[in-house]
């Protein structure tokens, strides 16, 4: 069986087939035996590739794609994502892919969280305008104040959040609309 | 315990250093109430005391910095003795004074050592008046921007700015040049005052090759002091300490007598009671000690001295809070060996250290004689970012420092903490790194050598790594076609 494994932007394409109690793994000339140990309910293995051994945690990454396995892979701390399909399935997504929805106006800005924190003093309201480097927030993690500016000059439209508000990594605190006043 | 009152300790602090004093406690046959905020109704240490109580809302000053709620609870639940670990109200001179008038004993120095040794220009000029070298700098608190400009001029740029009321890295600012100053005291100020309750600060002239060296006293108040030797603490990210090891590695044992000396000094002159931490500052370029502060309270990398004396300072923390007076002269503190301290924290190295929030999938510790990991995880446990980033502490003991760096990196091999970013591929890279392995690292060892502590695993190892998912998905598709 064939099957696309994806690590970042690179792809590569190999061939798998089951070989009693693991994998044969070719990739163009290449052939080597693959192998993964584990116990029920833990996330950390033991990986076998030919005669190389490796203590690596396998750590269900939800893909938004049905048919694409999503992975983190963490070895020594070190961690990845990884996505796994079978080529034919690749072949099928990319024959029913829809059009590229259109993108929304690009003189709004949606600004978003950059790490997850508290919002610990907000410095602007909705309908103020500002300008690009002005100040928007401080945004407080682990006990470090971090201030966070304006990329843009214009107005704000919409704030998401109060003051005093924790937030995760990239969810939208305000939106900017770009240019003058309405 | 041959103590006066001492039965009950409550403990006024949460994770790892909760549940290592909550041990200290059982080892001296102390009953133990642990306190906790709502995050934290089913952490560890809430299970290992014997009684606790709820302090609030998530906020530290909702809850492990509400200091009459937790006298309060100290009252009911007939504690003798409270221990603040480290942070929160562990330095704060108002809550020493409030349980000591309350009729309980602090663990730890008097209120007013404490406020002496937590004033930081008032600790700097003590220890000019006793001759130990201190940094050129302000011998006054700063609270404007001319009177900075004016001593910053003075003392050359670059200068450091540092909060008059606490230590750990808050409200800490280097500004290379004139230009940089008025912002950086803002901030400096804001974050002293977020941090403190106190906006001041000081000026100190900035070492740029520079080891942060420490001294571990033991003091019982009536005037026994000694010192358990020193540690380097110069792998720092934000001033904060990431690796911690003693002995220090490269220092004389001249020099080292030296500062041992200056800080049983120090300590003496004030009647230090307690378990505290002499800070110095060594200028490479000029080998040369200069006092930095003094920490009135248990320090975060206090097991590497354990590991090597043999001492279980907490044990003597609590002894000395019953009144005793030390069992053991300077004579009988004879470190052994070396040991190493990594400080695993929930943050993403990769992206600038940010926090990591997010919530524990599974942990796995390394095991085995001369290893010691002092954490709070468990599976399911949310990682907040209410509080300190600081999740688990490696500690490895070795006969030398390459023995003792062999055993981290194997103890590193089996440490998995899933579910959140850490620092632990950081730290494998520190540990291999020339630099380290020479002992000459100086304080700007992260920032300088950020490329290569943060580089990534060869291509192509990367590929066979990610052969375990590609080896999981066809095991599952033979699982559900059979």
């Amino acid at each position: 069986m064939r099957f696309i494994v994806t690590i970042g932007e690179r792809e590569l394409e190999v061939e798998a087939t089951p070989s009693n109690p693991g994998v044969l793994v070719s990739r163009g000339a290449e052939r080597v035996p693959v192998r993964l140990e584990g116990v029920p309910g833990s996330k950390i293995y033991t990986l076998h590739v030919g005669d190389q051994t490796f203590r690596v945690a396998l750590i269900p990454d939800p893909s938004p794609t049905a048919g694409v396995r999503g992975v983190l892979v963490s070895w020594r701390g070190y961690e990845f994502p990884v996505k796994v399909e079978r080529a034919v399935t690749r072949r099928y997504r990319v024959l029913l892919r829809k059009q590229p929805q259109a993108h929304r106006a690009p003189h709004i800005h949606t600004i978003t969280s950059h790490m997850p924190g508290l919002i610990a003093q907000i410095f602007i309201t909705e309908g103020q305008r500002v300008e690009a480097g002005d100040r928007l927030w401080l945004l407080e993690a682990m006990k470090m104040e971090n201030e966070v500016r304006a990329p843009v000059a214009g107005v704000i439209e919409k704030l998401y959040i109060q003051s005093g508000t924790p937030v995760e990594k990239d969810q939208p605190i305000c939106t900017i609309r770009e240019g003058d006043a309405p | 315990m041959k103590g006066f009152l001492l039965r009950k300790v409550l403990i006024a602090n949460r994770g790892e250093i909760a549940r290592r004093v909550i041990r200290a406690c059982k080892e001296l046959g102390l009953q133990t109430v642990a306190v906790y905020s709502d995050a934290d109704r089913y952490a560890l240490h809430v299970q290992e005391a014997d009684e606790a109580y709820p302090l609030g809302l998530p906020p530290p000053v909702q809850s492990y910095l509400r200091l009459e709620k937790i006298l309060e609870i100290a009252k009911r639940s007939h504690c003798q003795a409270i221990h603040p670990g480290y942070g929160f109200l562990a330095e704060n001179p108002e809550f020493a004074q409030a349980v000591e008038d309350a009729g309980l004993v602090f663990v730890g120095p008097t209120a007013q050592t404490i406020r002496l040794l937590g004033d930081k220009v008032a600790a700097r000029q003590l220890a000019h008046s006793l001759g130990i070298p201190t940094l050129p700098g302000t011998f006054e608190k700063i609270t404007d921007v001319q009177t900075a400009q004016r001593v910053a001029e003075q003392l050359g740029y670059p200068v450091l700015i540092k909060a008059a009321a606490g230590g750990g890295g808050k409200g800490m600012r280097i500004v290379q040049s004139p230009s940089e100053l008025a912002s950086a005291l803002e901030r400096a100020m804001s974050e002293a005052y977020t941090a403190f309750g106190d906006s001041s600060v000081f000026l100190e002239k900035f070492i740029p090759k520079a080891k942060h060296i420490e001294v571990q006293i033991l003091a019982d108040g009536h005037g026994n002091v000694v010192h358990l030797f020193e540690r380097e603490c110069s792998v720092q990210r934000r001033h904060q300490k990431l690796i911690e090891e003693s002995p220090a590695p490269l220092l004389t044992e001249s020099e080292r007598a030296q500062i041992c000396a200056a800080a049983v000094k120090l300590a003496q002159a004030v009647g230090y009671r307690s378990a505290g931490t002499v800070e110095f500052l060594y200028d490479v370029d000029q080998r040369s000690f200069s006092f930095l502060e003094v920490n009135t309270r248990l320090q975060v990398e206090h097991p590497i001295t354990e590991m090597r004396t043999g001492v279980d300072i907490v044990q003597e923390q609590l002894r000395i809070a019953s009144g005793e007076r030390l069992s053991f002269s300077q004579a009988d503190v004879r470190p052994r060996g070396h040991a190493i301290e990594l400080r695993i924290c929930a943050e993403d190295p990769q992206n600038d250290f940010a926090p990591s929030l997010g919530k524990i999938i599974e942990v796995r510790f390394p095991q085995g004689e001369h290893i010691r990991v002092d954490h709070a995880l468990q599976r399911a446990l949310r990682i907040w970012p209410y509080y300190d980033s600081l999740i688990a502490k490696l500690i490895v003991w070795g006969e030398d420092r390459p023995h003792a760096i062999e055993r981290a990196l194997e103890a590193l091999d089996e440490t998995f903490v899933l579910g959140v970013r850490t620092t632990l591929w950081f730290h494998r890279r520190a540990l291999e790194h020339p630099e380290f392995r020479a002992g000459s690292y100086c304080t700007d060892f992260v920032q300088r050598e950020r490329e290569a502590l943060l580089s990534k695993p060869p291509a192509k190892l990367v590929e066979t790594l990610a052969l375990g998912a590609l080896a999981q998905e066809i095991y599952a598709f033979y699982r559900d076609h059979r």
